[in-house]
C-alpha cells in the first residue's frame, strides 16, 4: 500500500505542472499581449501611444520573455499569490478566498443530494430489472441526462414562484452566521445541480449492481438460503459500491463545472460568477486562477479516489 | 445474394455448403429497427432534426414561410403565443417560433462538427499513442491526464475567454475538450488491436506506419468511435446551450437555444413562460433522442461497453 501511495502521489506533480502549462498557453499565448487588448479594445479600435503601451506592459510584466512570465506566475501561485485582477485592481486571491468556499459548499451539497437519491434509485432499478419500476427510473435518468442543469435551475425558480410566490433570498449569508438563511439560499441551487449528477450516478449504480448480481457468490448466498435483503445489502451492495467510488472524481468535476451555470441562474456569488465576469472583462489573472483551481480540485479528488480505491481493493495496490 | 452464392460453389443442382450470407446495409438497418424500438425513436427524432435544420438554413430563405428570426417588432415584445406568433415574442420583440426553428441549425452544426472533429482527433491521438507506445505514450497520457482534469465546460470556457464569442469558436472549444476522453477510450481499444497477429503480419510484409494505422487499426476501433461520437453529440448540444446561456458562446443575436434561455430571459419566466419553455423542451427532446440512439448503437456495435456506464 505504501509503495502505491508514493507512486500515485508522485504522479500528481507532473500532471499539476502540465495543467498550468495548458492554462497559460490558452490564456496568454492564444489571444496575444493583454496590454494591447486593454489599450486597444476588442477590435483594436482605440488609439494609444507607444509610451503608454510600454508603461502598461512593464506594469503587467508582459514585456518579459514568455517563459519567465510563466515561471513567475507558477512560483507566485505556489505561494498563494494569484496576481492582481486587471478589472478590479485588487489581489485575485482576496476575491477567491471569499468565493471559493461558497462554490465548494454548493458543490458538496449537490453531491450529497445526488448520492442520497441516485444510489437507492440505481439499486432499486437493478433489483427490479426489466419491470415497470425499472423502466420508469431509467426514463427519468435519461431525461435527467438530457436536461442542461441551468434549465433545471430556471424551472425550479419558475415552480417556486408559481406555487409558493417565493424566491430564495438573494446573495449569500455565511453558514456560521445564519444557517437557516444559508440553507434557504443554497438548497434549491444544490437540488437543481444535484439533479443532473443524480442521473449519471444512478446509471452507474444500476449497471454496477447488475454486474454484481450476476456473480457466483450471489447465487451461492441465495442458494444457502439467505434472506434476499441480506443478499442485496450485505453481499451485492458492498461490492457494487466500488465502481461507484471510482467515479467520485468525475462526479465532483461535473458538479463543480455545473456550479458555474447554477450560480448564474440563482445569483449565488461564488467562483463561477467570478469566472464569467472575468471572461466578460478579459480579466486574465482572474480567469487563469479560477481555471487552475477547478483543475486542481479534480486532480485532488482523483488522487483521493484512487487511494480510497486501492485501500478498498487489494488487487489494485499489488499490481 | 443467395443465388450468387449458389453459383459460387459451382454445383449444378444443390450447393454443397451454404456460406452465411454477408448481410447488406438494408438488412442491418431493418434488424436495428425491429430489435431496438427506443433507438428507432431516437433515430427518427434525429432525422427530423437534421431535415428541419437543413430546411431552415438552405430552403427557408427562398420560401419565406417562417418569420425573420433576427427582426424585432415593437408590437411583438413579450406577447403571448397567438396565431401570428405561434410561440410568442421575446423581450425585444423577435418571433420565438422562428428563432426556435433556426436554433435547430446552430445546435446541429455545433453538435455534429465538434463531436466529429473532437472524436476524430482523439482517435488519431489514441491510436498513435497505443501504436508507438513507450515514452511517446507516457508523455501523451500525462497531457491527457492534465486536460481531463478540467471538468465539463471549464476548458471550453477558458478557450472562449481567449478567442471571443462566435459559433466557430464554440466548435473549436468543444472539439478540443472532447479530444482527451476520446483519445483515452480509443487508446485502450487500440492497445488490444495492436496485439493482434494481423498487425504483426502487416508489419512483417513491410506495410508503412500510416497505412497500418488507417487500414488495420482504424476499422477495428471504428465501432467505438461511432458510439463516442454519438454521445459527444448530445453532450455538445448541451454544452453549446450552456456556453450561450452564460453569454460566452454563440453571439446573442444568433438564434441559439441556449442564448434564448440566457439569464435575462429567466427573469421573465413568471410573466412570459413561453420564452424559456420552448427552447428548453427542444434541447431536452433532441439530446434525449441522440442519447437513445447512442445507447442502442452501443448495444449493437460494441456490446462489451454495456454495463460499464461509459458515456464517451
Amino acid at each position: 500500500m505504501k509503495a502505491y501511495v508514493i507512486k500515485r502521489t508522485l504522479m500528481f506533480l507532473p500532471t499539476m505542472v502540465l495543467l498550468t502549462v495548458i492554462v497559460f498557453t490558452i490564456l496568454r499565448i492564444v489571444p496575444g499581449d493583454p496590454a494591447l487588448l486593454i489599450l486597444g479594445g476588442e477590435e483594436g479600435e482605440e488609439d494609444f501611444t507607444e509610451e503608454e503601451l510600454k508603461k502598461l506592459q512593464a506594469k503587467l510584466g508582459t514585456d518579459r520573455h514568455i517563459a519567465i512570465q510563466y515561471a513567475d506566475w507558477v512560483i507566485s501561485m505556489a505561494q498563494l499569490d494569484f496576481g492582481n485582477s486587471y478589472h478590479y485592481n485588487n489581489p485575485v486571491g482576496e476575491d477567491l478566498a471569499q468565493r471559493v468556499p461558497i462554490s465548494l459548499q454548493l458543490t458538496l451539497m449537490s453531491l450529497i443530494i445526488s448520492g442520497v437519491v441516485a444510489i437507492p434509485l440505481g439499486v432499486f432499478s437493478a433489483i427490479k430489472q426489466d419491470t415497470w419500476g425499472d423502466y420508469i427510473s431509467r426514463v427519468i435518468t435519461l431525461i435527467g441526462l438530457a436536461t442542461p442543469n441551468f434549465y433545471v435551475g430556471i424551472m425550479t425558480i419558475f415552480l417556486l414562484v408559481l406555487f409558493f410566490g417565493w424566491i430564495p433570498p438573494l446573495g449569500y449569508v455565511n453558514v456560521w452566521e445564519d444557517p437557516w438563511i444559508n440553507t434557504q439560499q443554497l438548497i434549491f441551487p444544490a437540488i437543481a445541480l444535484g439533479t443532473s449528477g443524480m442521473a449519471f450516478l444512478a446509471r452507474v449504480t444500476r449497471s454496477a449492481m447488475l454486474e454484481v448480481l450476476n456473480e457466483d457468490y450471489i447465487r451461492t448466498a441465495r442458494s444457502k438460503g439467505l434472506a434476499e435483503k441480506i443478499v442485496i445489502y450485505r453481499h451485492a451492495l458492498k461490492n457494487a459500491v466500488l465502481p461507484v467510488v471510482t467515479i467520485f472524481g468525475l462526479a465532483l468535476g461535473n458538479a463543480a463545472s455545473g456550479s458555474v451555470v447554477t450560480e448564474i441562474v440563482f445569483s449565488v456569488p461564488g467562483m463561477g460568477r467570478l469566472l464569467i465576469e472575468g471572461v466578460q472583462h478579459r480579466d486574465y489573472p482572474m480567469i487563469q486562477a479560477i481555471i487552475v483551481i477547478f483543475g486542481v480540485m479534480v486532480l485532488v479528488a482523483n488522487l483521493f479516489t484512487d487511494l480510497t480505491y486501492a485501500w478498498l481493493n487489494p488487487r489494485i495496490r499489488y499490481e | 445474394m443467395a443465388q450468387q452464392q449458389d453459383s459460387a460453389v459451382a454445383s449444378p443442382s444443390e450447393p454443397l455448403l451454404t456460406l452465411p450470407a454477408r448481410r447488406g446495409i438494408t438488412h442491418n438497418v431493418s434488424r436495428f429497427l425491429r430489435t431496438k424500438p427506443l433507438g428507432t425513436v431516437g433515430a427518427t427524432i434525429a432525422t427530423v432534426l437534421i431535415i428541419l435544420a437543413v430546411y431552415v438554413k438552405f430552403i427557408e430563405p427562398t420560401v419565406g414561410l417562417i418569420a425573420d428570426p433576427y427582426k424585432p417588432l415593437v408590437s411583438r415584445i413579450n406577447v403571448a403565443p397567438s396565431a401570428e406568433a405561434w410561440f410568442g415574442g421575446d423581450k425585444i420583440g423577435r418571433d420565438v417560433y422562428a428563432r426556435l426553428l433556426n436554433g435547430a441549425w446552430i445546435s446541429l452544426y455545433v453538435g455534429l462538427l465538434s463531436s466529429f472533429i473532437g472524436t476524430t482527433l482523439g482517435m488519431g491521438v489514441g491510436i498513435a499513442s497505443a501504436y508507438w507506445g513507450g515514452k511517446f505514450d507516457l508523455v501523451v497520457q500525462r497531457v491527457i491526464d492534465a486536460m481531463i482534469a478540467f471538468p465539463g465546460i471549464i476548458l471550453a470556457i477558458a478557450i472562449m475567454a481567449a478567442l471571443g464569442a462566435s459559433i466557430n469558436n464554440v466548435v473549436f472549444a468543444l472539439s478540443v475538450s472532447y479530444i482527451p476522453s476520446a483519445a483515452r477510450i480509443i487508446r485502450s481499444q487500440a492497445l488490444a488491436v495492436n496485439e493482434m497477429d494481423y498487425i504483426l503480419a502487416a508489419q512483417a510484409v513491410g506495410v508503412g506506419t500510416m497505412r497500418t494505422m488507417l487500414k488495420y487499426i482504424v476499422p477495428n476501433v471504428f465501432a467505438i468511435y461511432i458510439v463516442i461520437t454519438t454521445f459527444h453529440l448530445g453532450g455538445a448540444i448541451i454544452s453549446e446551450a450552456s456556453l450561450s446561456f452564460l453569454g460566452v458562446g454563440t453571439p446573442p443575436n444568433e438564434p441559439s437555444w441556449g442564448g434564448m434561455l440566457n439569464s435575462s430571459s429567466s427573469q421573465y419566466i413568471a410573466v412570459a413562460w413561453w420564452q424559456p419553455i420552448f427552447p428548453g423542451a427542444a434541447i431536452i427532446i433532441v439530446v434525449f433522442a441522440w442519447n437513445l440512439l447512442g445507447d442502442a448503437l452501443r448495444d449493437v456495435l460494441d456490446p462489451r461497453l454495456r454495463g460499464t456506464g461509459a458515456r464517451g
